[in-house]
């Protein structure tokens, strides 16, 4: 559309040549709240999500309705069976006009309802039957929740996806729910997961307990006892830090402070470059002192994470995260530090003294980039790729940049499997939840999902025994008793069943596997967490089993 | 605003096994049950017909507690709430629609949950909770809180605990509050001068930022301070007639063009429209699974407090979903000298050299007090008054005087401030 200059008001004129990004489109501003968290790069992991989600219970479309509002691509429910009374009863998105119909199909249009960019299918067969006849349909979901299935079923599901993955990275995430009462379980499978951004709370180290030189160079050119008072309020506390360390350092050959005694002298010494005693700056660089004598590393978790195989024997198939561990293997190999991340906090000071501080971090950061970037050209070369391809194997330089800066929070998780063993690995698998107990027990603190855990079991081997959920009855009880004995026996327990199982076992027997509206939202809402995180890479997902126990109003993670 | 009247629900209409699940936990006692608990139709009939609870807030957390509320059989269920639906509500607030957008959340919140679970009686409330009296609020069996700011907790708070006539038991009007930030959220249960209360820990609050005048004038360095400058500085300066209204684009637009020039004549970077926005309305990032959690968690405590099917929380959740399922259930304690449920003063320890500004200062950045523009009077007579201008202009010169020359150690002052849903009593100590 022509458009003169004239024609424009002044407002939109101005609009035009200042901002390079205008106001946000309509999608933006609908996904403004979350969009805050994973930004973009999240959003669209999300929209290309495809979700298999099996029943159409209360806490199925619960987690469901936490997943199609931040616009997943597309879900599936797969449920065989027609809405019932209790069904009406308990679940949102059924009504009671729709007793008899299809669950999956009722849940999917009322779902739908909550996002237009959402695609919802229902699926009407048996679970048992698509297992039979055609496993493969499960491979072509992104993630798969299993929500109260009998546990031959959730084993058999497990199963499936482990013997389509073409390799353990491949392996579709499955996450098992399960729910009684006011109890809940969430376990999962994974392959390896990798965490690109765990959005970590701790700042990235400024390195000030050995300032890199062009900074070093920076705080010596400053003369303070030759700086009128205003400019000596205004002297940055980074520099206040590095030329403090620096004159301790000389008197004590070049080591850092290391007992408490000489951090406090250090302080000290600090405090007495001072002319008035209450400057800001200082102030804030007395604050700060820790820097000068904390240490940089490379953080261990990203130590052990290197030397890991799955970084030390990449392939050319390995996804683009790997190239850059081992580039970063390399880096930190000849020097005992991440590459800088230049994001400065903000400090008392002037305009011009802080855009020519951050100028020199940015600075020592885009060299520590371009030596990071040698050290990824020999990770590429390494595996028989070629420099020049960077871009297409996902290594552009804007992709160098987010990696440096979230390098520290990079976590590669080995993954999990879920269900059956071996019949020899029986003993071990009682063990676990033997030992937590223990430590349960031992330490008398809440959480404690052990005991739940247990339950959960001891429920399920009822279920598979009477085909039916145990109900609060002394004959039920005694049953579920016998079992937790036999579990407990066989993890190498000695002794009575402690309080904490027996009054599990009851709670499970009193719940009658029901799906209570407010336990569904609440495990709705965590699968929901879990299954966001797994999905954009983004914060760091449950590591093992989730216990919720709305008795007692707490969740606890067994780490198996 | 004012009550809306909405076609009287139908004679409830229910179903065999409607409460089928539900039912499972009204039955039979679990072996956590108070001894005093009784199964069966008694406690089923109660809640379904005789309850009356409260929801303040129809937003991110107010829509999944009103689901949760009819799903688990509360009959009559009242909602508060001020506001009206905006897009950036859609990605979470589930009872509303693109066309509901204007409209007031708490009638199109009440009508969307009577249309689906059938028999709910929701009655909406589109204003403010300070509209109502004591007597309003004398009905409720409970109240649930799903709000966003902390000045109407507080006055909800105070309000309650001011009602308990420890002569009269049903006075005593348990409040459930729940709040979330991105994928951390906390629940808890209070119960007005039994445990602690919301004012108790107020000092647990995340220190909001506020950046100083003279950095914003003078000596910007982040995009957030040329973003203040042009919302607090230059907007009045140029409209001195015209309200910012951070709900208006063209607003956001003119902040955002002017924060932009700032920032490229101080050679800052990173001025976008949505930090423009985020900083201006301070935005917490909120999703559907965290609000989902801690709204089941708050209803979850008012099944139990209503039913006594399960001891009830003692007295705060604390999830943080950042790192795996993480959460923290514990006991938080009472504050003696808290101004609400506590009886005992406030000391104020402060320098006799410091000026009666000073004094302010210290009181505004106290964390456990956050009164924002405080006036102050001791024995009946006005130290510092914030308003009407007369009386500000004629208390104004004591602002530069010391401590000293005004009060005596030990005076206690009174203090009262917007913030503040009551008047504070605070105890100076002069030291040299």
């Amino acid at each position: 559309m022509a458009q003169t200059a004239e024609a424009k008001t002044i407002e939109e004129a101005t609009v035009t040549i200042v901002s390079p990004q205008g106001r946000p489109d309509e999608k933006t501003r609908r996904y403004d709240r979350q969009l805050r968290l994973w930004a973009s790069s999240g959003q669209a992991a999300l929209e290309s999500a495809r979700i298999l989600v099996i029943s159409g219970g209360a806490t199925s479309t619960s987690t469901l309705k936490n997943l199609v509002l931040p616009g997943i691509g597309e879900f599936t429910i797969l449920d065989h069976l027609p809405v019932t009374y209790a069904d009406a009863g308990n679940n949102f998105f059924l009504h009671v006009n729709g007793i008899g119909k299809s669950r999956a199909e009722e849940a999917v249009s009322h779902l739908a309802e909550l996002n237009d960019s959402v695609k919802g299918k229902a699926d009407t067969r048996d679970v048992n039957a698509v297992l039979e006849n055609e496993p493969e349909f499960f491979l072509s979901f992104t993630l798969i929740i299993a929500v109260n299935l009998s546990p031959e079923i959730e084993d058999r599901l497990a199963q499936a996806l482990r013997s389509g993955a073409s390799t353990p990275r491949d392996t579709v995430p499955l996450m098992i729910v399960r729910t009684a009462g006011f109890y809940a379980m969430i376990g999962t499978q994974i392959g390896e997961h990798t965490v690109v951004d765990a959005h970590s709370e701790t700042p990235p180290s400024l390195r000030l307990d050995n300032a890199f030189p062009a900074l070093l160079e920076y705080a010596r050119a400053i003369d303070l006892d030759s700086l009128d008072s205003t400019d000596f309020g205004h002297v940055p506390w980074v520099v206040l830090l590095v030329k403090a360390l620096e004159n301790w350092k000389q008197k004590h050959d070049g080591q850092l402070p290391k007992s408490y005694a000489e951090k406090q002298e250090l302080k000290k010494s600090l405090e007495k470059m001072r002319r008035r005693g209450d400057e800001e700056n200082f102030d804030e660089a007395v604050a700060q002192a820790y820097r000068m004598w904390t240490p940089t590393v490379v953080p261990s978790e990203t130590r052990a994470l290197l030397s890991d195989p799955s970084v030390t024997t990449i392939t050319s198939s390995s996804p683009s995260i790997f190239y850059f561990l081992l580039a970063l293997s390399h880096f930190v190999q000849q020097h005992s530090y991440l590459p800088l991340v230049p994001t400065l906090p903000d400090m008392h000071t002037t305009t011009d003294t802080y855009v020519e501080l951050q100028n020199l971090f940015r600075a020592q950061a885009d060299r520590e980039m371009l030596v990071f970037e040698d050290c990824l050209k020999r990770a590429v070369e390494e595996v028989h790729e070629t420099w020049e391809e960077r871009e297409s194997l996902g290594l552009g330089r804007a992709e160098v940049k987010e990696f440096i800066r979230n390098a520290a929070g990079v976590r590669v998780f080995k993954g999990k499997k879920w269900g059956s063993v071996e019949p020899s690995e029986i003993e071990a698998s009682d063990q676990k939840p033997v030992t937590a107990l223990q430590n349960e027990l031992e330490s008398g603190m809440l959480p404690a999902p052990a005991a739940v855990y247990l339950a959960f079991l001891c429920s399920a081997d009822f279920y598979s025994a009477h085909a039916r959920q145990p109900q609060p009855t002394e004959a039920d009880n005694q049953l579920l008793t016998t079992y937790a004995t036999q579990r407990l026996a066989n993890g190498g327990w000695n002794g009575e069943l402690p309080e904490t199982v027996t009054t599990a076992l009851g709670e499970i027997a009193r719940a009658q596997g029901s799906d209570i509206p407010t336990t569904a939202a609440l495990t709705g809402g965590l699968v929901a967490q879990e299954a966001i995180k797994f999905l954009t890479r983004q914060y760091v997902p449950i590591e093992g089993t989730c216990i919720v126990d709305l008795i007692r109003s707490t969740t606890g993670t067994l780490p198996f | 605003m004012g009550d809306i009247s909405l076609p009287a629900p139908l004679p409830p209409p229910t179903w065999p096994n409607r409460f089928q699940h539900v039912d499972t936990l009204l039955d039979h006692p679990g072996p956590s049950t108070d001894p005093d608990f009784v199964g069966g139709e008694a406690v089923k009939r109660f809640l379904r017909e005789d309850s009356k609870v409260l929801v303040i807030g129809a937003g991110g957390l107010g829509c999944e507690i009103l689901t949760n509320l009819a799903l688990m059989g509360f009959a009559d269920i009242h909602v508060i709430d001020m506001d009206t639906i905006d897009i950036s509500n859609l990605n979470r607030q589930f009872l509303f629609r693109p066309k509901d957008v204007g409209k007031p959340k708490a009638i199109i919140a009440a009508e969307f949950v009577m249309s689906r679970v059938p028999g709910t009686k929701v009655t909406p409330y589109f204003g403010k909770i300070q509209d109502k009296p004591e007597s309003y609020y004398m009905q409720f069996n409970l109240v649930i809180c799903g709000l966003d700011s902390v000045e109407a907790r507080r006055w909800m708070n105070a309000t309650l605990v001011a009602m308990v006539d420890p002569d009269v038991p049903e006075s005593l009007k348990p409040m459930i509050d729940g709040g979330t930030e991105g994928f951390k959220g906390q629940a808890r249960v209070i119960l007005p001068s039994i445990t602690s209360c919301y004012e108790c820990s107020l000092d647990m609050l995340n220190k909001q930022t506020v950046f100083p005048i003279c950095t914003i004038a003078n000596t910007p360095r982040l995009p957030e301070h040329c973003i203040e400058w042009a919302s607090v500085l230059e907007w009045p300066k140029v409209f001195p007639d015209k309200k910012l209204d951070t709900d208006d684009p063209e607003h956001i637009q003119w902040l955002f063009t002017h924060a932009s020039t700032r920032a490229r004549e101080f050679k800052i970077e990173g001025v976008t429209w949505s930090l423009t926005q985020g900083v201006v309305k301070n935005i917490i990032p909120a999703i559907a699974s965290t609000n989902a959690v801690i709204a089941a968690s708050c209803c979850t405590e008012a099944f139990k407090l209503m039913t006594n099917c399960a001891p009830r929380l003692d007295n705060y959740f604390m999830l943080i979903g950042t790192e795996g399922v993480y959460s923290y259930t514990f006991q938080h304690e009472r504050r003696p000298e808290c101004p609400v449920c506590g009886g005992e003063t406030i000391d104020m320890p402060v320098k006799k050299e410091w000026t009666l500004e000073r004094l302010i200062e210290a009181l505004e950045e106290r964390q456990d007090i956050q009164a924002k523009k405080p006036s102050l009077s001791v024995n009946g007579r006005s130290l510092y008054l914030q308003a009407p201008p007369q009386l500000e202009r004629a208390t104004r010169p004591n602002l530069e005087k010391k401590l000293v020359d005004l009060v005596n150690d030990g005076d206690e002052l009174t203090v009262t401030a917007g913030s503040l849903p009551f008047n504070l009593t605070l105890r100076v100590l002069l030291k040299d």
